[in-house]
């Protein structure tokens, strides 16, 4: 009713003012929705920006592979980003859905040769160690290391992930600990 | 470890957010907290018609107080509140507050007490009325707590390890052996404790329980997680390969044997005649009730499948059950379950959130009221289960 009235002040009818206010309802929230989705995207570039490396070198130490990590992480944050309204935790949303697409990638290279591996004369020998290293653990006790002791993410967010309890994850993280632990010193004796 | 593993700093990567800009997504699996408004709608509307049905079944059929199931509250509360089971057989239990989040739980004295590791404190709770009735300070982050004879046994973890006796009627500390540390426990023979000594062998070590002099050691190859008793023997789990090992035998004979090769959890209850465990061993696959993760060792060292439950953390035997945290990964079961000692048959849960981060026992039997207690998911109340 005030924009009617608003709008009769500049000689519009009450009909055509009726169509007016409704394009210009429209238009505010058209307005509004990109203001909301240009926040919103602005939110999944500020996660990408303080989580994307940290959580690309954890895909690495988990899956051994670069192009796995790039793949991942990308994936990730494009559908951050096409679900960006819809998301209620963006930061575990998105370490869940990087390591969950890394997972289904390393299975679909099960007996083909396209693994990519960390090359050791770039950028370091150890972290080209380490990877070989965690390479030989199960898949499940790399994940969880690589999540915990390396990405500091808290167990329950690691078990969400695994699909376990908090207690199977730490079973996970004991056993993977003495198991890489040993291989590292092979390495270093 | 974490240092080793911040080699992975060392990784470089290419900025990829203009990938991530004009990349489509590919076909995807709904993850969990996509679409929580639209979900939570769901919810809430399934509730409220849920609510209908139920009021409109009540008004129809009016039932009688002994066919009234028990209210189910889960949501911690400030004042006792009734939380109760109805999924095989309900379990009545109260909730009670503590002043912060409780690591571990022990029964000593007639009182039930619990370790804050965050103010290095431990709380005294009355178990007739589940009141606070006293917080004793402590030099150090109480890591374990074991029940002995009228005095509560706390190790404390950091950088000086030391276990403290704590006088249950007067809260004073009457006794400190340092260099020893968790998990304990209190047979005839003496005081259980834990004494690091990598790179050598670490020890086992038994202690005098009024003067805090070894006993003896028992060298193991590993670090203990949780101690038990059965039948004058002593086991123990190795954190390292989850497997279990016999420390010290009935008769007194000293060494460890490795009695299961795949344990899939870290708590130990023990009973008069042997323990139980989360265990699979291999060569049980074929033996009669399959290989579920629940067991039980006898005190010749065999281990039996016991029951046949999906992460079976043995907390505490009371009234002729084993009992055990479940859920939520365990299908059927939830909360803290009852498994009859003698047949595996679970005929009871009290539908509780139990907190397991702590790691140790979140649980506990107090013999003088015959009820048993647990520390909630959020670590700040106490449940009081009557049986």
């Amino acid at each position: 009713m005030e924009g009617a009235r608003g709008a009769s002040l500049f000689g519009l009818g009450v009909a055509e003012a009726r169509v007016q206010e409704t394009d210009f309802t429209r238009l505010c929230m058209t307005v509004v929705d990109d203001a909301q989705m240009e926040e919103a995207s602005a939110e999944v570039e500020r996660v990408y920006q303080a989580e994307a490396l940290k959580m690309w070198r954890a895909i690495v130490g988990y899956a051994g592979d670069p192009e796995i990590a790039d793949d991942a992480v990308a994936e990730a944050f494009a559908r951050a980003l096409h679900h960006r309204d819809s998301i209620q935790d963006l930061r575990a949303w998105t370490w869940r859905v990087a390591f969950r697409f890394a997972a289904a990638e390393l299975r679909t290279q099960v007996g083909r040769a396209e693994a990519h591996p960390v090359d050791p004369s770039e950028p370091s020998a150890e972290a080209a160690d380490l990877v070989a290293a965690l390479r030989r653990l199960s898949e499940r006790q790399r994940l969880a290391l690589v999540l915990h002791d390396y990405a500091d993410r808290p167990t329950a967010e690691v078990a969400a992930i695994l699909g376990c309890s908090t207690a199977t994850v730490h079973v996970h993280l004991s056993r993977g600990r003495k198991r890489l632990r040993a291989l590292l010193e092979v390495r270093d004796a | 470890m974490r240092e080793q593993m911040e080699a992975l700093d060392d990784l470089e990567m290419d900025d990829l957010w203009e990938r991530v800009r004009t990349r489509t997504p590919s076909p995807e699996e709904p993850e969990p907290g996509h679409n929580w408004r639209a979900r939570s709608l769901a919810y809430a509307l399934s509730g409220l018609v849920l609510a209908f049905i139920v009021v409109l079944v009540m008004t129809l059929l009016p039932l009688g107080d002994e066919h009234k199931s028990p209210t189910v509250n889960t949501p911690p509360a400030p004042a006792p509140a009734t939380a109760t089971a109805t999924l095989i057989g309900p379990v009545a239990a109260d909730l009670h507050s503590l002043s912060s989040p409780a690591s571990e739980l022990a029964a000593a004295g007639g009182y039930v007490w619990a370790a804050q590791e965050r103010t290095d404190t431990v709380e005294k709770v009355d178990p007739s009325t589940g009141d606070v009735i006293a917080t004793i300070a402590l030099n150090g982050s109480p890591a374990w707590l074991a029940s002995g004879t009228d005095v509560l046994w706390v190790a404390l973890g950091g950088t000086e390890t030391a276990v403290v006796g704590i006088d249950t009627e007067t809260n004073e500390i009457v006794f400190t052996a340092h260099g020893v540390t968790g998990p304990l426990l209190q047979t005839d023979e003496g005081l259980w404790g834990f004494e690091y000594r990598a790179p050598e062998p670490n020890w086992m070590v038994v202690l005098d329980p009024r003067t805090g002099e070894v006993i003896r050691h028992v060298e193991i190859q590993t670090q203990p997680f949780d101690v038990a008793a059965s039948g004058g023997s002593v086991w123990f789990l190795d954190a390292q390969t989850g497997t279990v090992q016999l420390a010290t035998q009935a008769g007194g004979a000293a060494g460890a044997q490795v009695i299961t090769d795949q344990a899939a959890g870290v708590w130990l209850a023990g009973t008069s005649s042997g323990i139980y465990l989360s265990a699979w061993r291999s060569d049980s696959a074929e033996a009669p009730g399959g290989a579920g993760t629940s067991a039980f060792a006898a005190l010749d060292g065999s281990v039996a499948p016991f029951g046949d439950v999906y992460n079976f953390r043995p907390m505490v035997v009371a009234f002729d059950h084993v009992w055990f945290v479940a859920g939520p990964h365990d299908g059927d079961l939830s909360g803290l379950c009852a498994m009859q000692s003698q047949s595996g048959v679970v005929d009871k849960c009290a539908d509780i959130n139990v907190g397991l981060e702590g790691l140790h026992d979140p649980v506990a039997f107090e013999p003088t009221t015959e009820t048993l207690w647990a520390i909630s998911a959020t670590g700040s109340n106490l449940y009081e289960i009557r049986p």
